[in-house]
């Protein structure tokens, strides 16, 4: 037995003041509703991720009465950027177990329409006080992984600025991502610097988002569900100083997140199709590639450069732009890859629906992984 | 604030307020741990001590700062941030103030590291590359 998910939906992220959370979560949850041909009262289990913008004692809780909802099984999840992916591997736990047989997965932050101090101690909060009192950002922290990556492998900035450019190549053709105007290397490298070697065209939007996925048992589903095949997690570290790994070889615990679930799905990376792999930083494509097999160690920066991620070469991946020029949220790669399988991508939908997908959520400085292998019937 | 006497992190945090060079060392295995925490992550000790450290460590990477996260630190952008190892496996994140160009920075360079202050806080900085 498997889960399934029946499937997506995504809120509007055009910023407003006032707009909450909420709003965008009851919209999203709305919208995968309505592309599942699922009835709201049929749904018993609510998994949310959190906000960083608003306060709430357990979003799911504040969610599920939003949508007048009393679910069996409700749960919030802070897995930082991995929750995307990590509120379905919940929900897919939830209906196998047998705590609920409908979820709804959703994950909603209004981080550019909430309030900004709110933000600004929220994310002071997110690195080590050891790391914070030399003046870091979120930034240099993947920046000094990044460096030791070149150090090491003798790829260059060009290589990091190449993952940036392909996928706003895909953001071009996506209605809803935030930036579309085609960039070059040159335009990447040539963005100012936010802390060496990353540029600002090489870090993460941030935006409003939503998005939610809803999840049943495959027995339960039809022949346009998105069956999830395999699912991983691992979590290495808290503070990168406590994973030299990080620096000597570049293996994170997505090596093992994704083996897990390649394992469950009995594939592997040669059978994917299609990937969506979490884009915080330029560096962290690359890093994540090497774990989960694409590329030999050190060839990740070649490889994008050869086309490998593009929408018409062998693993079409971050097909809406990503958090790099589509939006922030780690679940719109989890909504983009059923919506791509599913037919119902839109404008930028690919030529042929992926018959396998690895979705990949990264939390932290590289330290929560969560991999799902999705697949079509 | 109070201080819990018995918190790892209070207890280094005091050590260089008070201008000692030193991590956390487990009792049991003798490994540094840093940043500091109530178990060791290699043997799972409970029993552990402030350790001194020689001022020599290894540059592993770095990266320069041009944009502050933080208001005490925005009259000094742009900054060097370094990450050192002092000992097999045990990584210190530290400010660079040296002569020495970011260009020449090399990774596995030597360094030397010694108290100092950063926005006003005592913390190890480096003080000399190559």
């Amino acid at each position: 037995m498997k889960a399934a998910i029946l499937g997506a939906g995504e809120s509007n992220r055009t910023p407003r003041p006032g707009r909450t959370a909420i709003d965008m979560a009851v919209e999203s949850s709305l919208a995968a509703l309505a592309d599942a041909g699922v009835e709201l009262g049929e749904v018993d289990g609510v998994v949310t991720g959190y906000s960083l913008a608003e306060r709430h004692l357990d979003f799911s809780a504040s969610l599920s009465e939003a949508l007048g909802l009393r679910p069996y099984w409700s749960q919030t999840i802070s897995r930082s950027g991995a929750t995307g992916a990590s509120i379905v591997v919940d929900a897919a736990l939830a209906v196998l177990g047998g705590a609920c047989t409908t979820a709804l997965a959703v994950w909603a932050d209004n981080r550019v329409s909430g309030e900004p101090e709110d933000m600004a101690g929220a994310l002071a909060a997110s690195l080590n006080p050891f790391e914070l009192a030399n003046g870091p950002l979120i930034t240099t922290q993947y920046a000094l992984i990044a460096q030791a990556y070149l150090n090491r492998t003798g790829a260059t900035e060009e290589d990091l600025a190449s993952v940036a450019v392909q996928f706003r190549k895909h953001a071009a053709l996506n209605e809803s991502a935030k930036y579309r105007a085609l960039i070059t290397i040159d335009d990447v490298l040539g963005s100012p610097m936010v802390s060496s070697p990353l540029h600002r065209l090489e870090c993460a939007l941030v935006t409003d988002y939503g998005g939610a996925v809803v999840v049943t048992r495959s027995d339960r589903a039809g022949a346009d569900a998105v069956d999830v095949l395999g699912f991983g997690e691992a979590l290495s570290h808290s503070s990168i100083l406590r994973n030299p790994e990080l620096f000597t070889t570049g293996r994170t615990a997505a090596a093992d997140s994704s083996r897990l679930a390649y394992q469950m799905a009995g594939i592997g990376p040669a059978d994917l199709q299609m990937a969506q792999i979490y884009d915080c930083f330029t560096p962290t494509v690359l890093l994540l590639m090497e774990d989960f097999g694409l590329c030999e160690r050190g060839e990740a920066g070649a490889a994008v450069r050869s086309g490998l991620l593009d929408r018409d070469g062998p693993l079409p991946s971050n097909t809406h732009g990503g958090l790099l020029s589509c939006g922030s949220g780690g679940i719109l790669h989890v909504t983009e890859a059923v919506r791509q399988m599913r037919g119902t991508a839109g404008a930028h939908q690919l030529d042929s629906r992926p018959d396998t997908a690895l979705v990949h959520g990264n939390g932290g400085i590289l330290g929560a992984q969560t991999t799902l292998i999705l697949g079509r019937r | 604030m109070a201080v819990d006497p018995t918190d790892p992190s209070a207890r280094v945090w005091q050590a260089w307020a008070d201008d000692r060079l030193c991590l956390q060392g487990c009792r049991s295995c003798g490994r540094l741990q840093h940043p500091p925490s109530q178990v060791c992550a290699a043997c799972k000790s409970t029993d552990w001590d402030l350790c001194d450290i020689t001022p020599e460590a290894t540059l592993v990477s770095w990266s320069n700062v041009h944009r502050a996260p933080a208001p005490q630190f925005a009259d000094e952008v742009p900054y060097l941030i370094a990450l050192v190892t002092v000992s097999e496996g045990t990584l210190l994140e530290a400010r660079v103030h040296t002569s020495l160009a970011m260009t020449e920075f090399r990774s596995g360079m030597p360094v030397q590291l010694a108290m100092g202050a950063v926005a006003g806080r005592a913390m190890p900085i480096v003080i000399s590359a190559g």
